[in-house]
């Protein structure tokens, strides 16, 4: 799931406590947490995530379970969850093969967690390379050409107007840089 | 040369004020407003499926005619280009069956305006949503325009348009924010309730 809808998930769950297990790529978790705050803050809402932030300072507070917190947080965790409780909305983001670990660690937690498990990556900012060949195929029919003759025709200023030729320019550098 | 009524609405219509994004600085920052919109939208009953997926964008620096090189941003809302509008080619649909994409063309801007230096400003768009018979549309589909400014459309004095359902037929149009025309796709293109058109056939 993307992290704008993840985001509007945790929005969403805002009234009452849920808790979510947010379960990212290894090395991301810190990354795809910060997208998450500030995709929620761009939803107009409000998180905190810690570490860095006071624990449940906010109405959404998201847990970044990496390093030593994996081993040393569960047990915490399950012993304190009726305090946790009391934060709303908790999302634990960690990395997706320790997520089964540290349900198995903290089986109350597990329990409060039930089904809102959320697979996510952080946000790419790299075209997907499929859709960049699709909408280079779809240029290629419709005008008929070839990258090389439209390169040649932009360059030489013909269709140098025409923004689906600017964008084909811009598609090609992409797919010549490698995304 | 002399100014004509068209000119000088068309000048009035895309002065730099409407064609900058204050603040969006980059793609990323408008990638997420439409991408979280969508997913709203999702969330709200307003589209079928949450299609913030097909949202991508491609920033680079592209040679011009005459050997300059320009940083140009291209966003996308789908994946092919529909010109045969088929639906079976990505789109994000609504939940009443109207369906749609767009291809947004943006560079930063060049500092004319000072306290826009390093905003994007759009340099092109297409928006198209269509309708499908059972909606009982007259029209149906529209499209929302920003022809580049070289355009042969800008001589004509209508960089900015709308189609009513006919590629020949074509009336001027507001520029149109991304988020505002991702708006009016989403919401307000839809047909009046029957109570107020009645009323306002009477008029």
């Amino acid at each position: 799931m993307l992290i704008p809808s993840v985001s509007l998930r945790l929005l969403e769950s805002t009234g009452g406590p849920a808790w979510y297990l947010i379960t990212v790529p290894e090395g991301t978790e810190h990354g795809v947490a910060a997208e998450l705050h500030a995709e929620i803050v761009a939803q107009g809402g409000s998180a905190c995530v810690w570490p860095g932030h006071e624990l449940g300072s906010a109405p959404v507070t998201i847990m970044v379970i990496a390093g030593d917190a994996v081993s040393k947080l569960p047990a915490y965790l399950d012993t304190h969850r009726s305090t946790l409780a009391n934060w709303g909305v908790l999302a634990f983001v960690i990395e997706h093969d320790a997520a089964g670990r540290f349900l198995h660690d903290a089986p109350h937690v597990a329990s409060f967690v039930g089904g809102r498990v959320i697979a996510t990556t952080a946000e790419d900012d790299d075209a997907p390379p499929e859709y960049v060949a699709r909408r280079l195929n779809s240029l290629r029919e419709a005008y008929g050409m070839t990258d090389a003759q439209a390169r040649e025709a932009f360059e030489s200023g013909r269709h140098a107007d025409d923004i689906y030729f600017l964008e084909w320019m811009v598609l090609l550098e992409g797919a010549r840089s490698g995304g | 040369m002399t100014v004509g009524p068209l000119a000088s609405l068309q000048r009035r219509i895309t002065a730099a004020d409407t064609l900058i994004l204050a603040g969006v600085r980059d793609a990323k920052t408008l990638k997420r407003s439409l991408r979280s919109r969508l997913a709203a939208a999702f969330r709200e009953g307003r589209l079928a499926s949450d299609g913030s997926n097909l949202v991508w964008h491609e920033d680079k620096l592209v040679p011009l005619p005459g050997g300059r090189r320009e940083r140009v941003v291209a966003v996308i809302g789908g994946i092919e280009i529909n010109r045969k509008r088929d639906p079976s080619l990505a789109h994000f649909l609504r939940s009443d069956g109207a369906w749609f994409d767009f291809h947004i063309d943006l560079r930063p801007h060049d500092g004319t305006h000072q306290q826009h230096r390093g905003d994007l400003e759009l340099v092109g768009y297409g928006y198209e949503i269509r309708f499908p018979e059972v909606l009982g549309c007259s029209v149906p589909w529209l499209r929302f325009d920003l022809n580049h400014p070289a355009h042969d459309n800008e001589l004509r004095d209508v960089r900015a348009h709308f189609h009513p359902g006919d590629d020949d037929l074509q009336a001027p149009s507001a520029v149109l924010h991304p988020e505002e025309a991702l708006e009016l796709l989403l919401c307000d293109l839809l047909r009046l309730p029957d109570k107020r058109r009645r009323s306002t056939a009477a008029l």
